[in-house]
């Protein structure tokens, strides 16, 4: 069962991943990265940085897709951590199950828009974000699950 | 030659066997022997026998059994005139011979007439016997019997010429002293009122005029002297008118070299000049026997028997007396004079060292191989002591048995088994012998060994050391040209050079090995050894070796550079123990055209040679059998090593032919391989992924970094397809010792130390890294990389999630504030907890001071109140960092920070599959 789909573009790190995880009573990380993937000290990093007594799968997205589709997530707790929002919108697009996206924070990057403290969006990522609430999904800015959601919607 | 008559025939062999005669051993000379040796009947043979008695050709002696000697043989043995033809008894002839044994005339006497006078002598007989004879200067060392050869002519001239008046010898001594005027006026005379006074020349007419030191002949004297001489007449002084003419055999004696002393006019007219040699030029044997001879004659004067200590006998022999044969009798004379104060009442008397005069006792050096008791001797005893004189015999018996065989009476193995007999005698008598001490003998002797067993090595043959002995022996003795031996040899020149000849046709193996020998010792020592050396060679080897086969056979090892045929030659021989190889070097710029000159030069010095073998190494070497003498067989075989060497080598020795040789020696020479090790070869730590080279090279990048200081390691980052494709059989292992690799599991190698990234870092395998490190890093320096290598692994996370901040500053703030914090606490943190804290702290940093950090909303106080001291640390240690960037730790990071500090100790896991 999918308790959370993150976006983070630092993606686990310490308070971050703990307070979550903690939060959502998680029993397995995914990480979906195209990127992270075929990185092996990020991997690596991230094997290091995960909080412990939690099962750490990093896979591409085609790979997340297919593994969740297939069911053999279904016996988790799984929280899924991408990197970009338009990430989180090709695995939601493609997962039924993924209800609801957490925005917990985008790189700053030349020409995007802060629409939060942690939150910069671009052209396509505004796209993907409308993109993704027209299919009814919930999309909420949040950092730590201890701070209160602020849907995407108040905030474009 | 088969014509002649049963009697001529006994005659004849009687002659022969009578020539080496001994009278103790007279088993052969009995009717039985005789007639059974010629296959004539009993009873034939004594009649014959007693008809040659009759005809006084031979002598019989009555004894039982009889016996019969040829008497021509006997009366020459033993230069007697044998008076009867019947003996009752052998001691009955024995007594004869001895008594009448001294029987020598003339020149005969002379110690070394047959040798080292027997040039001198001749020329000097062939003045005198020249019609009214020659004039002839007599020149040698004083005291080297110049005057006793004198005595020695006119004896000769009184046997020898017709004529009127009994010869007489006058003898005119020249002194420094004498004028002109008394030496013309002795010489030639002189008129004084009207009376004649006859000068030596007129007195001596038909007779010997002999003048001593003519060097001190005054020119003038020397002059008329010549004139004389040329004119067969002289005036005498005071009257130039008459001239008077005389027929006189004028002998000059001088010291030194006539052509220096005397006046070149009467050189002129004087056809003779004969060498005296000195008593050092004589040999040992004539300097023996004239020792002897002195000893002799004093024996008679004293009436006592002369003992003679060894020592003083070597001493006399061999010292250097400077006036001669004069100082030598002088010598012996006052040594018996010495002695005889002593043996007065005796029948014998000894004579030692100690009797030398006072001036000669001086000379003696001590021996450094003293003898213990010195031996005495009977002077008369000596001849038979000889060893040149038992060579002499050997070398008669041997030449001896040649000329019966020649003349048909045996075949040559009989010859052989004859000439065998000879040599085995003469090491019987060698071994009974005194062995003779001779620092000369001993060193050339110790040469002879030596090129003996070089060659009985190299031929596998085997010589005693008694032939080494005996050839030195021949080998000093024909040495000198006056010896016995020498004199022998050119006596016989003819017979021995038959002998050889024929040997050497029949014992073509014993002839090419002794060649050998000889070869060896004349380039040895420098001497020519003569054709009876080389049968006496031939005969021994053939004696110790009867199954000699000679190697008919020889490799010739051809092979480029300097000295590798010489090298292999070398060893494969020293190993084979036997001189199986010869070897050409071939320098790489020498053409192939003089290499088979050598080879063809090397074919013509050893004609005996049947097969010979080239073992050459490759290219054009190969194709040189064609251009050699086709007098012998020629194989040829490549790829020459030692190996192939010793196998041809065997198989040589143990007589293969040709063919089989060279088909085995190949197909037994297969090139085998195993590799056994590598070069040295660079170490390196290898860095794969299966990501991609990037990643590789930011992991090397990371590695390098974090060394304290630059090692002698080689960081390479390698394709992770490649490898696993090729696994260890890759290039990479080949060109690198890999010490250590740095890849995924799912890279399987064996026998290659690795580790995954994963490992490092969370330092479950760091020790696998330090391990390789520690040749090249001290203990403190790889905590340093191990801290370093934290710090940068982190910061590959940090860097690109960075936005504001400078993220390796930030790291050096952050990374010091944990080491602080870790002293403080006195606690080492895991690998993964020092990252994860790293990698928190950096964004804290940039949070804070983007003012964008989390709002606290958890209860505190608890923490706060519990945890004072955490909290205290933390702000110690991190304090360097915050002034830095002028924020505040908020208490809720804190209490972060204790919980995954307080977490430190959970299991890493690794990453997971669903």
């Amino acid at each position: 069962m999918i308790k959370l789909c993150r976006v983070d573009h630092r993606l686990l790190h310490g308070q971050v991943a703990f307070s979550w995880t903690n939060a959502v009573q998680a029993d397995c990380i995914l990480v979906a990265s195209d990127s992270v993937v075929n990185d092996e000290m990020w991997k690596t990093t991230l094997k290091l940085g995960k909080p412990a007594g939690v099962k750490l799968v990093i896979k591409s997205i085609a790979d997340s897709i297919q593994a969740i589709n297939s069911g053999v997530t279904d016996k988790y707790n799984l929280l899924i951590v991408v990197q970009t929002i338009h990430d989180a919108y090709r695995l939601s697009k493609e997962i039924p199950t993924i209800r609801s996206i957490n925005l917990g924070g985008s790189k700053k990057q030349e020409g995007y828009r802060q629409i939060s403290k942690a939150i910069f969006v671009g052209e396509q990522d505004e796209k993907d974000i409308q993109a993704m609430l027209n299919s009814g999904l919930e999309v909420e800015i949040r950092q730590l699950a201890s701070e209160s959601s602020v849907s995407v919607q108040n905030v474009l | 030659m088969n014509q002649i008559t049963s009697k001529q025939q006994i005659y004849n062999y009687l002659q022969k066997i009578s020539h080496q005669c001994q009278i103790d051993c007279l088993s052969d000379f009995t009717t039985i022997a005789i007639s059974k040796e010629l296959n004539i009947s009993r009873s034939l043979t004594s009649q014959y026998l007693n008809e040659l008695v009759k005809d006084e050709k031979v002598i019989k002696i009555s004894s039982r059994p009889v016996y019969y000697l040829s008497r021509s043989s006997l009366e020459q043995n033993y230069h007697v005139v044998l008076k009867s033809s019947e003996y009752l008894s052998i001691q009955e002839l024995l007594s004869e011979l001895k008594h009448s044994a001294p029987e020598l005339k003339d020149f005969q006497k002379a110690i070394g007439c047959e040798g080292s006078l027997s040039y001198p002598i001749s020329q000097i007989k062939s003045a005198l016997l020249y019609p009214d004879g020659l004039p002839m200067v007599l020149y040698g060392e004083k005291g080297s019997g110049k005057r006793y050869l004198v005595r020695c002519m006119l004896e000769f001239c009184q046997n020898n010429l017709q004529s009127k008046q009994p010869f007489q010898l006058y003898i005119k001594k020249a002194l420094h002293r004498e004028t002109a005027q008394e030496q013309m006026a002795e010489l030639f005379g002189y008129e004084q009122n009207g009376q004649i006074h006859k000068g030596l020349l007129e007195k001596a007419e038909g007779s010997l005029l002999c003048i001593q030191d003519a060097m001190y002949l005054c020119d003038v004297v020397q002059e008329k002297l010549a004139d004389f001489m040329r004119y067969g007449r002289f005036t005498r002084v005071h009257n130039g008118a008459v001239h008077v003419q005389s027929k006189v055999r004028i002998i000059l004696c001088v010291e030194k070299d006539p052509r220096l002393v005397l006046n070149s006019n009467l050189l002129l007219n004087i056809p003779i000049l004969c060498h005296i040699p000195s008593l050092s030029e004589r040999s040992e044997d004539e300097r023996t026997q004239l020792v002897v001879q002195f000893f002799q004659q004093e024996q008679e004067r004293s009436k006592r028997h002369i003992l003679i200590s060894e020592k003083l006998k070597h001493f006399l022999v061999d010292y250097q007396f400077e006036s001669n044969i004069n100082e030598l009798q002088k010598s012996v004379k006052a040594i018996c004079a010495n002695a005889f104060s002593e043996a007065q009442d005796k029948e014998y008397m000894e004579v030692r060292i100690y009797h030398l005069p006072i001036y000669l006792l001086q000379q003696i050096s001590v021996e450094r191989y003293e003898r213990e008791d010195d031996i005495f001797v009977r002077i008369d005893s000596f001849e038979r002591h000889e060893l040149g004189k038992k060579i002499l015999q050997m070398w008669e018996q041997m030449l001896q048995a040649y000329l019966d065989m020649a003349a048909g009476k045996y075949s040559i193995s009989h010859f052989f088994e004859l000439g065998q007999e000879a040599v085995r005698h003469y090491y019987d008598i060698l071994v009974f012998d005194e062995p003779y001490r001779d620092a000369r003998i001993d060193t050339m002797k110790n040469i002879v060994i030596d090129v003996l067993n070089v060659v009985r090595n190299a031929k596998n043959i085997i010589l005693p050391v008694n032939c080494a002995y005996v050839l030195t022996r021949m080998i000093l003795s024909t040495g000198r040209n006056t010896s016995l031996l020498n004199q022998w040899e050119i006596n016989h020149q003819k017979d021995i050079s038959d002998c050889l000849q024929k040997m050497s046709e029949t014992l073509a193996d014993e002839s090419i090995i002794a060649g050998q020998i000889i070869k060896q010792l004349q380039t040895a020592l420098n001497v020519r050894l003569s054709d009876m050396n080389k049968i006496f060679l031939m005969l021994n080897i053939r004696m110790y070796n009867k199954d000699l086969r000679a190697q008919d056979t020889v490799g010739i090892i051809l092979s480029h550079g300097y000295s590798t045929a010489s090298s292999i030659a070398d060893a494969a021989n020293s190993l084979l123990g036997m001189y199986v190889f010869e070897a050409i070097d071939m320098p790489l710029d020498m053409p192939v055209d003089e290499i088979s000159h050598k080879l063809n030069v090397f074919i013509e010095n050893n004609t005996y040679l049947k097969n010979i073998i080239l073992l050459v190494d490759m290219g054009s070497l190969e194709g040189l059998g064609d251009g050699i003498a086709d007098s012998v067989n020629v194989g040829v075989i490549n790829n020459i090593s030692t190996s192939l060497a010793l196998n041809i080598g065997n198989k040589i020795m143990q007589h293969y032919n040709l063919e089989t040789l060279l088909s085995e020696a190949c197909a037994e020479n297969q090139c085998h391989y195993k590799v056994l090790s590598l070069a040295k070869k660079d170490k390196a730590i290898v860095f794969t992924n299966d990501v991609g080279v990037a990643v590789s090279e930011k992991l090397s990048h990371l590695f390098r970094e974090s060394l304290p200081r630059s090692i002698d390691l080689k960081f390479i980052e390698y394709d992770y397809n490649i490898l696993m494709k090729n696994k260890k059989s890759d290039s990479l292992f080949q060109k690198y010792d890999v010490v250590l690799m740095v890849k995924p599991y799912s890279l399987k190698l064996k026998r290659v130390t690795s580790v995954s990234l994963e490992e490092i870092m969370s330092f479950k395998d760091i020790d696998v890294v330090n391990h390789v490190l520690q040749p090249y890093l001290d203990e403190e320096e790889i905590e340093e990389f191990n801290r370093r290598l934290l710090k940068n692994f982190s910061m590959q996370s940090v860097m690109e999630n960075l936005t504001i901040l400078n993220a390796p500053k930030l790291l050096d703030f952050v990374s010091d504030s944990v080491q602080n914090l870790q002293l403080l606490m006195q606690k080492k943190f895991q690998s993964r907890t020092i990252i994860g804290i790293y990698i928190h702290v950096c964004f804290l940093v940039e949070r804070a001071v983007t003012k964008t950090a989390f709002d606290k909303c958890e209860n505190l106080s608890e923490f706060i109140a519990l945890h004072q001291d955490f909290i205290e640390q933390v702000h110690q240690s991190f304090d360097v960092l915050l002034q830095h960037y002028h924020i505040e730790m908020p208490i809720s990071e804190i209490a972060y920070l204790y919980e995954y500090i307080a977490n430190d100790d959970r299991k890493v896991q690794g990453e997971d599959e669903f």
